[in-house]
């Protein structure tokens, strides 16, 4: 999965955060404004997701089980790969106060319980993956996932990918006192940190 | 000005090893907490020195009206129903606010730039008592002349405090020195947000504002070199200590983190 | 309000105990082996001596010292939540006394290295006290004369509560019932439950 975009939506729909990584197609990219839309429509859309769900569903709900099971180092270098290359840019890469060589190694409960988790289209899927804080992580992906068991496979890396955003999040963003929350994040290791997250899933 | 050399630890024998090694397994077990938030109580010093002269300033005002102007602590961004929100971004603009104090009331910003300078030499005068107390084997109280003293400093109270050495150490060996930073840690994820700006400024003058903006946070370990230096013999009216940014080398700049280094000069008058 | 009352509330509580043992793990492995740490004589030293320095600006109006405490630590609590749930992703609690078990196992633990008790809930089961032995940042602190009534040294653990279940939409009074260092027996912080913020909760949350 090589990723496109990374952006981050507030609580109240507002862009805070917003990166493209692919240099290729500039020629169909947003401009600012078009991104401000985009956030504020995710947004709507996954609020009124959690309202359509199905009366029968409410009634007698089935047991789904939330846990995303862990997929190691997803976007940080594997230090047992073979790859020399990848174990000197292990001892080098610093998660910062997260220590070891991941940022967690378990398996978590999402969050999102009934919003939007994965929008797949023909030409690019969608990850997102909101926080108890209702900070909301969206992952523009260019490969398509296909329906099934590759989708949620799919699904559960972005998740893991996700979060780990949001560990940097927490890092980088939460310790700047000129920061105020719900504004735009500016932090340039924030920035920094998560190229090398995206980097290092391809 | 020669250069005085900050040396590690050195491995000359076994005794000195062994003891180092049974210093740095009492300090393991020493009772520890999260760094993360000793960080944030030191960047919160700041707001707080504000805050701290904001009150006194409406307290002095007790007839008619107090006009707050640049020292009001509320937010003036529209759409702030999130309260958690409204109420950091509050104490986050105190920190934009005292930029603005340093040119509207220059009285008012040394006396919390003083403030902040104190809290930090109430711990630099307590800290060498506590690390004499730790018995770290390299360290040798007795005899400290100047030059080791500021070793002292750059090596063992800034491990201690901040997470890491000062790069740099120069002296010309009659009183002055100036220890460098180049990657002061508490600032190392400041970020200056522009939208809270008034004006839009050109991306020269944003960092000259970033500079401006973070000044008052070096205060702190101004403050810590001159409470160490107190606490080992030289009283605080003898020493001069300021802080200036640095630039950093172009092997030391990396992308992110802060763009300059700090400069701390200090000037000790012997009688 | 509306929580879901299990029937087995206390922690001692059999089928309970799993969970808290979780939580207690999650708790201790991510202190050890998760997290920078800086030395607690340090902190202490610090926070003393901003404690002290307000008790000295605002000359003796301690409720003003307790506010300026309050506030730091609220500011630090918006900010230690969205650390504390990256690290942990831990689920939405879904009763109050899931949520003291959280805050006292893991959230303390890895911020602190302390683990405080819960005790005292009241007959509502939405008021909790969260006691320590000795006041937790007060190493070798002896009040100011005068403070002894009035001041609560450790204000800033109300603020940090305060901010960080307001930003997980619980809307709580937190504050402190007694101190050592007041002559008390124990160090008691009172959590207690207004409302959950229905309202803020985020969408896709059921």
């Amino acid at each position: 999965m090589s990723i496109e975009a990374i952006l981050i939506v507030n609580k109240s729909g507002g862009l805070i955060y917003h990166r493209d990584f692919n240099n290729k197609t500039s020629a169909t990219h947003l401009n600012g404004n078009d991104y401000l839309i985009l956030a504020s429509t995710v947004h709507s859309v996954f609020a009124i997701a959690s309202q359509v769900t199905p009366k029968a569903l409410k009634l007698s709900p089935p047991k789904i089980d939330f846990t995303i099971p862990y997929h190691p180092y997803v976007g940080v270098p594997n230090p047992n790969s073979s790859n020399t290359s990848n174990r000197r840019t292990v001892s080098s890469q610093k998660l910062g106060s997260f220590k070891g060589p991941d940022f967690f190694n378990g398996p978590f409960t999402s969050w999102n319980k009934s919003g939007i988790r994965q929008l797949i289209t023909d030409h690019f899927t969608m990850y997102i993956y909101q926080s108890l804080t209702g900070l909301k992580f969206v992952a523009l992906g260019s490969s398509v996932a296909v329906l099934g068991k590759n989708a949620a496979v799919s699904n559960e890396v972005a998740d893991n990918f996700l979060r780990k955003v949001y560990c940097v999040y927490s890092e980088y963003v939460m310790k700047d006192p000129f920061y105020s929350l719900e504004m735009p994040i500016k932090s340039k290791t924030f920035d920094q940190s998560v190229k090398s997250l995206v980097d290092n899933l391809l | 000005m020669s250069q005085a050399s900050v040396p590690g630890v050195a491995n000359d024998g076994t005794g000195a090893v062994s003891q180092q090694r049974q210093y740095e397994l009492e300090q393991e077990a020493m009772p520890k907490l999260n760094r993360t938030v000793f960080q944030m109580v030191l960047n919160e010093i700041i707001p707080m020195a504000y805050a701290v002269e904001v009150s006194k300033t409406v307290q002095k005002d007790e007839t008619g009206e107090v006009a707050m102007g640049s020292l009001s602590l509320e937010s003036t961004v529209p759409g702030d129903d999130n309260t958690a929100a409204r109420r950091m971004r509050s104490s986050v603009m105190a920190v934009y606010n005292l930029a603005k104090l340093a040119e509207e009331d220059e009285d008012k910003y040394n006396s919390v730039l003083k403030r902040i300078e104190s809290l930090g030499t109430s711990i630099g005068s307590k800290i060498s008592d506590m690390l004499i107390f730790a018995k770290n084997p390299s360290i040798s109280f007795k005899n400290m002349d100047l030059l080791s003293v500021m070793k002292f400093i750059c090596r063992d109270v800034w491990k201690h405090v901040f997470g890491k050495q000062i790069d740099n150490l120069k002296t010309n060996h009659r009183g002055t020195f100036y220890l460098i930073d180049l990657d002061y840690a508490p600032i190392q994820d400041f970020t200056v947000e522009p939208s809270v700006l008034e004006e839009q400024l050109s991306e020269e003058d944003l960092q000259i504002y970033e500079l401006k903006l973070v000044e008052p946070f070096l205060q702190f370990p101004v403050g810590i070199i001159k409470g160490v230096l107190h606490s080992l013999g030289h009283p605080l009216d003898k020493v001069v200590c300021l802080a200036t940014y640095a630039d950093k080398p172009k092997e030391k700049s990396k992308v992110g983190g802060f763009p300059k280094g700090i400069n701390f000069h200090v000037q000790i008058t012997n009688n | 309000m509306p929580q879901s009352r299990s029937s087995s509330l206390s922690s001692s509580n059999p089928a309970n105990a799993p969970q808290v043992r979780h939580l207690k793990a999650l708790g201790d492995d991510t202190w050890k082996n998760k997290v920078e740490k800086v030395n607690a004589e340090f902190f202490h030293l610090t926070y003393g001596t901003i404690v002290a320095q307000l008790c000295e600006e605002y000359a003796g109006d301690y409720a003003r010292v307790n506010g300026e405490l309050f506030q730091i630590g609220y500011n630090l609590g918006v900010r230690l939540i969205e650390d504390f749930l990256a690290r942990t992703a831990l689920p939405r609690c879904d009763t109050f006394l899931k949520t003291s078990e959280v805050v006292s196992k893991c959230a303390f633990k890895i911020f602190l290295n302390l683990t405080p008790e819960v005790a005292h809930w009241n007959a509502a089961r939405d008021s909790f006290d969260l006691v320590f032995g000795e006041n937790p940042l007060a190493e070798h602190v002896e009040l100011p004369p005068g403070a002894s009534g009035q001041l609560w040294f450790s204000n800033v653990l109300c603020g940090v509560l305060r901010g960080a279940l307001e930003m997980v939409q619980l809307d709580c009074d937190v504050e402190f019932v007694s101190d050592t260092l007041r002559g008390d027996m124990s160090t008691d912080i009172r959590v207690k439950l207004n409302k959950v913020l229905r309202d803020e909760i985020p969408a896709g949350e059921d």
